[in-house]
């Protein structure tokens, strides 16, 4: 909830929403360009995932995009969750305390991501064992590339087929490609969701935190490796 | 050719209406192909639901109810076309006050333990919208204490709320079987009550499948509801409950401990008998959904829009049930048998 350096400008018309934290770095979190010192937004993810490589292999892959940072995974998804107030949550689907999550409302309210309009990728996440949470603040377009990538992750990592580093360079590439929409497949994006400014989440009313902005319109260069 | 039917469940005692249909080849002998899937998590169970995974699941009413409504994040329509269990759970209280009580009714034992307590205790309960958690509140609202206020409640899957109390990160819990009785053998807590002393024959675990899949196979839904009404019947014979035992300890994945799994069966020891089709279990009673919604309400969970009769009547569906039931010959109860009498005439008396 904090920013540090100057104050952030992010691309476009888009708005801050509150839950971000601004770091300095390079790219920008909206579209993934390349834009010096304007644009200063970070994703704070948690990994609840007890299988150590992968988390690892995650955490590589993730990490290198400036505009994620990882936060050090410790026990207890609610504990982590209460203690270093992700904006995402990944959640290992294996785990039995996912439902910890679910429907939580303290510390923080947060909701499930769902892409109402993309059921096919939410089976294809839900099928390699991976699903996230978010504050209502974040925006969905914001969390699906990173669960996708998650989601690639996941599911070469139970194939067994590919090395551990292909698995990582496709889950990367998977994230790129979808976070960094150069062209008019972002700007139609941003355009037609526009960002939520930390809407009013009172804790103790579960409706008013959830997401206004639902459905997910397709970013240019879907698909997956 | 028989139909494949994907079906969840999580490791509980619960789950033994569908654990038996396949053990005792109700399933097959109906033409169905069953695949069994034992899921970590009660989200896992939504979410595979809803986005069609899974057929079917033994599934929490108010989660039911929740996914449809869009309350956990997707808004799945699911619908509630047969009742599986009724009671079953257990309030488990941690610590040697509670032992020193025994004796005083369960309400005065409860107090006595909440001002022995340092602090707001933590209590848990499986999901936030479980029936355990809705009943527990319900009862601690009824005995003067302010579930928001007075304790803290935390969500601990079933299977590790007895470590969890052992090991000090929780004070008490309200689960399933058999996970109440399997603490007290533990010797790490006491059971204070079973949740049918706080609402009699209440309904517990339902079968909850898609509306969308419901629709496209209206046969092999049939045909699934009356392969489960087969094996509730039998789970109710006390007589059957080892080989219900037997079914639940062999399912791989299952692998419930045997004597605490027996003693909540029908003719058990425990404090607590899950009924799974006399008095009214197996109907899908509207007026079930309307008092859950009602609760849900009454915690600041659903907006005052929300038209609680008309989702219970869409959710709840015992128009589906009642095809099956008549198919094996069942006569079928107008409403909810017994347990349609809703606590509050239980509680008038008691405020």
């Amino acid at each position: 909830m904090s920013h540090t350096g100057k104050s952030p400008t992010p691309c476009a018309t888009v708005s801050i929403p509150s839950s971000f934290v601004a770091l300095q770095h390079d790219r920008c979190v909206c579209c993934g360009r390349s834009t010096g010192d304007e644009c200063n937004l970070v994703v704070r993810i948690l990994l609840a995932d007890d299988d150590a490589q992968r988390a690892e292999a995650l955490t590589k892959v993730l990490s290198a995009d400036p505009g994620l940072t990882i936060l050090r995974p410790i026990p207890g998804v609610l504990i982590a969750v209460a203690a270093q107030g992700p904006d995402v949550v990944l959640v290992d689907l294996a785990r039995s305390d996912r439902d910890t999550l679910d429907g939580a409302r303290r510390p923080r309210p947060i909701v499930l991501f769902v892409d109402q309009e993309d059921p096919a990728f939410m089976a294809e996440a839900i099928g390699a064992g991976v699903l996230s949470y978010h504050l209502p603040a974040v925006p969905p377009p914001d969390v699906k590339p990173i669960l996708r990538a998650a989601a690639a992750m996941f599911r070469h990592r139970a194939d067994g087929r590919l090395t551990e580093r292909d698995i990582v360079d496709r889950a990367k590439a998977t994230l790129v490609r979808e976070r960094c929409t150069d062209g008019p497949g972002a700007d139609r994006r941003l355009r037609e969701h526009p960002r939520s400014n930390g809407q009013s989440s009172k804790s103790d009313n579960m409706d008013a935190g959830r997401p206004k902005a639902r459905q997910t319109v397709k970013a240019g260069g879907e698909g997956s490796p | 050719m028989s139909t494949e039917v994907r079906i969840g469940m999580l490791r509980l005692t619960d789950s033994a209406p569908v654990v038996v249909a396949q053990s005792h080849d109700l399933f097959r002998s109906l033409n169905l192909h069953p695949v069994l899937s034992i899921e970590p998590s009660w989200a896992n169970l939504a979410d595979k639901l809803s986005c069609g995974l899974l057929d079917a699941a033994v599934m929490l009413p108010p989660l039911a109810l929740a996914s449809t409504l869009g309350l956990r994040g997707p808004a799945a329509k699911l619908i509630v076309p047969m009742g599986l269990s009724q009671g079953g759970n257990t309030i488990v209280l941690g610590g040697e006050v509670i032992k020193e009580s025994a004796g005083l009714p369960p309400g005065a034992r409860l107090l006595a333990w909440l001002m022995g307590q340092q602090g707001r205790p933590r209590i848990a309960v499986v999901h936030q919208f479980s029936t355990h958690n809705l009943l527990l509140r319900y009862w601690l609202s009824m005995t003067g204490v302010d579930p928001d206020r007075d304790i803290e409640t935390v969500v601990v899957p079933p299977e590790q709320v007895v470590r969890a109390l052992a090991d000090g990160q929780i004070a008490g819990f309200c689960a399933g079987a058999p996970w109440g009785l399997a603490a007290e053998l533990a010797g790490v807590g006491t059971v204070l009550v079973g949740t049918s002393y706080i609402w009699p024959f209440h309904p517990e675990k339902c079968l909850a499948v898609r509306e969308e899949w419901a629709a496209a196979n209206p046969g092999t839904l049939t045909r699934l509801l009356r392969a489960l009404i087969r094996a509730q019947i039998t789970c109710d014979r006390p007589e059957e409950a080892d080989g219900v035992v037997d079914a639940l300890a062999d399912i791989e994945g299952l692998a419930l401990p045997r004597d605490a799994a027996r003693a909540a069966l029908p003719g058990g020891s425990g404090s607590e008998q899950i009924h799974f089709h006399g008095a009214g279990a197996a109907f899908p009673a509207p007026a079930h959904a309307i008092w859950f919604l009602g609760q849900m309400r009454r915690w600041g969970w659903l907006t005052a829009q929300t038209d609680i009769g008309a989702v219970a009547r869409s959710v709840y569906r015992p128009d589906l049930f009642s095809l099956a039931a008549q198919m094996e010959d069942l006569f079928t109860p107008l409403s909810g048998g017994r347990s349609v009498v809703a606590p509050e005439r239980l509680w008038a008396e008691h405020v």
